[in-house]
C-alpha cells in the first residue's frame, strides 16, 4: 500500500485548464517522483487509454490511467484543480476537478492491480465521492483514501 | 441464480472492477442473486462456471470488448450494455435487462 500511494503523490490547488495540461502534469510528476523514466511515454500511455473511452466519471472525478513498460512502479497520484478542467467528458456532464491517476507498469503484480482496483471501486459510492470532495488538506485526502482502500481489500 | 454478468473495459483496470462492484451491490439491494465476472488486466476474476451460467436467467455483458469463453452461456439470453451505465445506474440496468428478457421469453 505505502509504495502505491503516499502523501507526496497528492497535489492540491493546481492550475490546469484542460485535459492535456493535466496529463502533462501527471507525466512530469511521474518522472520527478521516479515512478517512470520518460515523460513523453507516460503522456502517450495516458492519451492512448483516454482515446478508447473517456475516464471522466461522476461528480467531477476522473480516473485516467497509463499502462506502460516505461513505468517503474505502480502508483496512484491525486490531483485537484482550482478550476474545472475543460475537454473532459464525464457520465453526468459535471466538470472534472479531481483526478485519481493510475500509473501501471506493464508487468504489474496481481497485488498491485488489486490495490488500484480498490481505489476505483471506492468511487462508485456517492457518499464516498462526497467525502473525498470534502477533504480539504493533503493529510485528509491521504487518510480518507488509504482507509477506504484498506477497508475494500477482499 | 437470477442473473450472471461480465464486465470488461479497454484497460481492464478501473472500470471493470467498478462496474462489477456496482452491479453486485445493486443486485443485492434489489434482492437478486447474481454473480459478476471481471475480464480485465488480472485475467478472469470471479469466473462463472458452466453450471452457474446455465442456471442463470440471463447474461448481462457490461462491455464493448470481446468477451472470452462465451461458450459457457450457450442457450441463455444475453444482453450487452455500456460499461459506464453499469457504474452510473446499475439498478436501472438490471431492471431493464430483466424486463427485456421477460418480454423476449413471453413471445
Amino acid at each position: 500500500m505505502a509504495d502505491v500511494f503516499n502523501r507526496k503523490y497528492i497535489f492540491l490547488e493546481k492550475e490546469l485548464p484542460d485535459q492535456q495540461a493535466v496529463f502533462r502534469f501527471i507525466a512530469k510528476q511521474a518522472v520527478a517522483l521516479q515512478l517512470a523514466k520518460k515523460e513523453q511515454l507516460v503522456l502517450k500511455a495516458l492519451e492512448k487509454r483516454e482515446a478508447e473511452m473517456s475516464t471522466g466519471m461522476q461528480d467531477g472525478i476522473a480516473i485516467p490511467h497509463a499502462i506502460s513498460s516505461d513505468i517503474q512502479q505502480a502508483a496512484v497520484l491525486f490531483v485537484r484543480t482550482t478550476k474545472p478542467v475543460s475537454e473532459w467528458e464525464t457520465f453526468d456532464n459535471t466538470q472534472v476537478k479531481q483526478i485519481i491517476a493510475m500509473l501501471v507498469p506493464a508487468d504489474s503484480t496481481q497485488a498491485h492491480l488489486q490495490i488500484l482496483a480498490n481505489f476505483a471501486t471506492t468511487l462508485i459510492d456517492e457518499n464516498q465521492r462526497q467525502a473525498l470532495t470534502n477533504c480539504q488538506t493533503a493529510a485528509e485526502v491521504y487518510t480518507f483514501l488509504t482507509k477506504e482502500i484498506n477497508a475494500n481489500i477482499d | 441464480m437470477d442473473f450472471v454478468a461480465i464486465t470488461s473495459c479497454p484497460a481492464g483496470l478501473a472500470h471493470t472492477p467498478m462496474a462489477a462492484k456496482a452491479l453486485e451491490k445493486a443486485a443485492a439491494e434489489l434482492g437478486l442473486t447474481a454473480k459478476v465476472e471481471q475480464q480485465g488486466e488480472m485475467g478472469l476474476k470471479n469466473e462463472i462456471t458452466v453450471a452457474e451460467a446455465q442456471a442463470a436467467q440471463f447474461l448481462l455483458i457490461g462491455s464493448d470488448q470481446k468477451i472470452e469463453k462465451m461458450d459457457r452461456f450457450e442457450g441463455i439470453p444475453k444482453l450487452r450494455v455500456n460499461i459506464n451505465s453499469c457504474i452510473q445506474k446499475p439498478k436501472a440496468v438490471i431492471d431493464k435487462a430483466s424486463k427485456v428478457v421477460a418480454a423476449r421469453s413471453s413471445k
